[in-house]
């Protein structure tokens, strides 16, 4: 049951408990899952709904339980990047998600990728674009500051941004302005003079031979006067003011909330100031605002459940999951790329716009095509087995035979009668059913 | 008369087709026709010949079946892939038990092992013929019981009926007869039993012809045709015998690309240009393979030098004398190949070889290679310093422990023989430090480390070395670090190499050369024929598993890339292949042009089956 939750900046934030009223439910678990990560198969669904919420959320941030699985995903990630472009690369991170063990870890990496966002195409070096792969992924649940910090002297980042000089007679502002306008602050909270006095401070911060260098001959260490302070500041002691200022943690609030509570709500400061307020109380930890949002009462309310639109990762890398598929991961790329979001290739660099812009005439007749590729193609396998010993494989639990299209697949449930007779469907022809499943409004919905 | 069906219950007409077909792929015979009055041929692979059309363009023939079964039954090979993984996940996948319980059913009524039952009625032989008139193809089996024979196809016919019965489908065949033989149709697929003969066609029209030659005979089959009398002579009995018409396939207008004669890739032109000219006149093809300790597949096509074009003297070399060089055979070899190529022959006929498109590509190629080598004409001086005949090395590397690139790639060769020595030498050398100059200025523009070329004299080797330079900054694991391209002298000898220590090597097996060596063909059988060969390859499977293994970790990556594996699975895959490498040791491949044909022969060695030393 869904909770239907007035519009009270206060009472949104407040955590979620289990109650008469909102049980912790299949369906809950489901909308947990796939809002923290992408989806859970089955079997993790249902050990999340019988071992409770709180042992959910805490399973969730068990970063530590990806480690050896993170060093053997290091260690092809440089393999890939060795012999392989960054397609390759994309391709490796989208495998990633499928099989990762936390996928609350990936699913931040990838919120960061977006935030953050630079594209391998114009970079060109896929080894730089793993190592800023590495670094998100790194600082993806940690203290915001230290994270700008590092993406600051990132080479993929300084490429994608045509930083790589900087010299203290022509600064270059591309950074500054980035920093404040798309990383930190948000339009409308600083000036031209600011971007040129900040652009001062990263003087001498350039790239050669591929590796970042300070170059301390051209770093201008003069006075420089910005956002409401002065001093002869580098670029990390500018990074220090910037996010001192009060526009800072409520700007990346609303980026937290719109990514993983609802798209099209606006979020008005009130919102997202008790998020804010946590960021600042915590010198910005993102792991304890990620908490708090993803156990809040506004987060399994109607505002949120099904309120947004599944990206095309999402879509896939769900049902990859889900479905326990192995695919041709370099294939799969080239079809998201298709569908509007490949992994380490944004748009621009705002990144993906998300929500209702993933969705379009030709968009949606893709995304029902990727299905239709994806289980009707012979060469893939389903838990190391065919489809249908995968579907004779999975629980035949009684409690959630009934409705399990509903309770496992879709935010937004089908008509008992489609949902019916979609699974009967399912055990005629799992691949058609699929098909079929992928076609349906409610699937596009997370 | 052969009657039509509509069809229907394919899934059992897969499963009774489909286990005769089982039968005839895993076969052989000495055919012993019905009526085999005046057929002249003695070998006894011509037997079946006299059933088959006259217009029959591709035969095959597995001469003693029960033996081959045996012998693939009781090879390592065999059991060793009975071993891997991925065999016993076959063996237990749906359609697999399906197969062992229909296959248990045909044993219970036969009440004989399957085995048993196929090594029966393939006693006598199998062949197999591709009609172009009827556009058919048909398996003809030969049993030694012919009271088991008919037992097994009636037991087949019945569970493939009892089976469509229990599913709710139609029967999927109809019985009947034509003359004297008792028939089933699936469809447009034929089976008929004639005494104890059995037919397998998926045309009624070729079926009924095998069918009135069995009973008649015939006084114009495959037998009488000159082209297949002249295969027959010219080959020895094998395991698997093939023979294929060329002069009709050519005349159908099939793979024309093929018997053009002519290419317009220079690199296909360089290795099989000659073969081209045989293609495009030579009657017939003939193929033999035999399956014991190692495998053994000789291809022989009959030639006549007139067919040679003269732009292709790079190929066969003069009045087709051309011979491959003697090899020089460095440790840890994974592969080598010497073959009698005139290199400067070949680029300078590109205008008799080649279209326009790729003339003018090749131009443009000659004019920028041209600079590279100070201004020496590509064709005329560079490639021209070199005397017909090159060999291509592939090795294991050994690697520091220091610096072991992500991916150990074998180091490799170029070994070719200069005509005049001094003065090319230095030209080459030149031209060879301007390509490190030029790799080190886009190395160094991308950041990377740059190499190092020094020159030094090892006895009377002139080896010049280009080796990066690591610092400690160098990122571990780059690929370039694989390589240390060097460029060796020694006597007329130019080596080209992607490592140091192999030209180094290369260099003093140079000075262990028997003077007048030829390679010679391993499996020559006939004392009479040039004992030497066009072109030789060698590979040693042992080294190549090696090199695999070092690179495990990439592979891995790569199958979980291209499959969506988890780690385990794709280790699982990446040892299977390992382990399929890992059953054979070795294998070669020779080629010879001789004044009435060319024969390839390739010999393929398995693990603990050592042969007989290659030369």
């Amino acid at each position: 049951m869904i909770t239907k939750l007035k519009f009270d900046p206060v009472d949104a934030w407040q955590p979620y408990s289990p109650s008469v009223n909102q049980p912790w439910t299949i369906r809950l678990a489901a909308h947990l899952l796939r809002r923290a990560g992408f989806g859970g198969t089955q079997a993790q669904l249902i050990q999340a709904e019988q071992t409770g919420f709180a042992a959910t959320i805490e399973r969730l941030f068990d970063v530590n339980s990806a480690q050896a699985y993170n060093q053997e995903m290091e260690i092809s990630g440089r393999l890939v990047t060795t012999s392989a472009d960054a397609k390759s690369l994309a391709a490796w991170w989208l495998l990633r998600m499928a099989k990762t063990p936390c996928p609350l870890q990936e699913k931040m990496t990838l919120f960061w990728h977006g935030h953050f966002a630079t594209g391998a195409e114009k970079v060109n070096d896929s080894r730089a674009m793993l190592r800023q792969n590495a670094l998100l992924r790194e600082h993806c649940l940690s203290p915001f500051q230290p994270m700008v910090t590092a993406l600051s002297r990132d080479v993929a980042m300084l490429i994608y941004l045509d930083s790589t000089e900087n010299r203290k007679t022509r600064p270059n502002e591309n950074y500054a302005r980035e920093l404040m306008e798309l990383f930190c602050l948000g339009p409308g909270n600083y000036s031209e003079t600011d971007i040129k006095e900040i652009a001062r401070c990263f003087t001498g911060w350039e790239v050669r031979r591929n590796q970042f260098v300070f170059n301390r001959h051209q770093h201008d260490p003069g006075q420089k006067s910005f956002l409401g302070v002065h001093g002869n500041f580098d670029g990390d002691q500018a990074i220090d003011a910037i996010l001192q200022q009060p526009a800072a943690a409520r700007f990346i609030a609303k980026k937290l909330i719109r990514f993983f509570v609802f798209d099209d709500e606006p979020i008005s400061d009130e919102l997202a100031e008790p998020i804010a307020v946590e960021l600042r109380e915590s010198a910005f930890d993102i792991a304890l605002a990620m908490k708090r949002i993803l156990s809040s009462k506004i987060f399994f309310s109607d505002l949120s459940v099904g309120k947004k639109i599944k990206s095309p990762v999402e879509l896939a890398i769900g049902a990859l999951r889900f479905f326990d598929v192995s695919v041709n991961l370099q294939q799969l790329g080239d079809r998201l790329q298709r569908l509007g979001q490949l992994p380490l290739y944004p748009p621009n660099v705002k990144g993906w716009d998300g929500g209702r812009s993933w969705i379009n005439a030709s968009t949606i007749l893709a995304r029902a095509n990727l299905f239709h590729e994806i289980f009707n193609n012979s060469s893939n396998t389903y838990a190391a087995g065919s489809l249908a010993d995968w579907v004779a494989s999975q629980p035949s639990d009684p409690q959630y035979a009934a409705n399990w299209i509903n309770d496992f697949l879709l935010a937004e449930p089908l008509s008992t009668a489609a949902a019916t007779e979609l699974q009967q469907q399912f055990r005629r022809s799992p691949a058609l059913a699929i098909s079929c499943l992928a076609a349906v409004p409610q699937f596009q919905l997370n | 008369m052969f009657q039509f069906q509509n069809r229907h219950g394919f899934d059992s007409v897969i499963f009774g087709c489909g286990l005769v077909l089982s039968i005839a792929l895993t076969s052989s015979c000495p055919f012993v026709a019905a009526k085999q009055a005046e057929l002249p041929s003695a070998s006894p692979e011509a037997f079946a010949a006299e059933f088959f059309p006259a217009t029959t363009s591709v035969y095959l023939c597995v001469g003693q079946a029960t033996q081959l079964i045996e012998k693939i039954e009781q090879h390592p090979l065999v059991a060793a892939i009975g071993e891997l993984p991925q065999f016993k996940k076959l063996i237990t996948s749906p359609q697999f038990v399906m197969a062992t319980l229909a296959t248990a059913l045909v044993e219970a009524q036969t009440n004989e092992s399957i085995l048993n039952s196929l090594k029966s009625s393939l006693a006598l032989g199998l062949a197999i013929g591709i009609d172009p008139e009827t556009e058919g193809l048909a398996i003809i089996l030969r049993s030694n019981d012919e009271a088991k024979l008919k037992r097994l196809v009636g037991t087949i016919l019945k569970v493939v009926a009892s089976g469509a019965e229990q599913e709710g489908r139609p029967v999927p065949f109809k019985k009947g007869t034509y003359r004297e033989l008792v028939t089933a149709e699936f469809g447009d697929t034929v089976i008929a039993r004639y005494q104890n003969w059995f037919i397998v066609s998926n045309k009624r029209a070729l079926a009924k012809k095998i069918g009135d030659n069995l009973i008649d005979g015939s006084k114009n089959s495959l037998a009488t045709q000159t082209w297949f009398k002249a295969v027959v002579q010219a080959q020895s009995t094998a395991d698997v015998w093939v023979a294929v018409d060329l002069a009709s396939v050519r005349e159908k207008g099939l793979a024309p690309d093929l018997f053009r004669g002519r290419t317009n890739n220079p690199g296909a032109e360089l290795v099989l240009g000659g073969l081209l000219d045989a293609f495009k006149h030579a009657p017939w093809l003939s193929g033999q393979l035999n399956f014991d300790r190692q495998l053994d597949l000789a291809l022989e096509l009959p030639f006549n030098p007139q067919w040679a074009d003269s732009a292709r003297q790079f190929f066969y070399g003069a009045n087709l004398q051309g011979t491959a060089p003697q090899p020089l055979l460095p440790q840890r070899l994974v592969a080598n190949l010497v073959s009698y190529r005139d290199v400067a022959d070949w680029w300078l006929s590109k205008e008799d070889l080649f279209e326009e498109n790729v003339i003018a590509q090749l131009a443009q190629a000659d004019s920028q290679l041209s600079t590279i080598f100070s201004g020496m004409d590509f064709g005329e001086d560079v490639l021209g310093a070199l005397q017909p005949g090159i060999q291509i090395v592939v090795t294991e590397k050994a690697f520091a422990d220091k610096y072991v690139p992500d991916i150990r790639l074998p180091a490799f060769a170029l070994v070719g023989k200069l005509k005049e020595s001094d003065q090319i030498r230095r030209k080459m050398k030149i031209a060879f430090q301007s390509l490190i100059g030029f790799a080190n200025i886009t190395l160094g523009m991308e950041g990377q480390p740059q190499l190092d070329l020094e020159t030094e004299n090892i006895g009377d080797a002139k080896i010049s070395a280009a080796q990066y330079v690591y610092d400690d900054k160098t990122e571990a694991g780059l690929l370039l670090f694989n390589f240390s391209p060097t460029m060796a002298f020694q006597g007329p000898y130019m080596i080209l190499s992607s490592d140091r220590e192999l030209a180094i090597e290369l260099a003093k097996l140079v000075g262990e050369l028997r003077p007048g060596d030829v390679v010679k063909p391993t499996t020559a059988d006939r004392p009479s024929e040039p004992a030497a060969v066009n072109t030789h390859l060698d590979f040693d499977s042992l080294v190549l598993s090696r090199i695999l293994k070092y690179n495990r970790d990439g592979m891995v990556s790569q199958n979980m890339l291209e499959k969506g594996h988890g780690r385990k699975e794709a280790e699982a895959e990446v040892d299977l292949i390992f382990g399929i490498v890992d059953l054979i040791q070795n294998g070669q491949l020779d080629f010879q042009v001789n004044p009435t044909d060319m024969k390839l022969a390739v010999q393929l060695r398995f693990v603990n089956h050592p042969l007989k030393s290659s030369r």
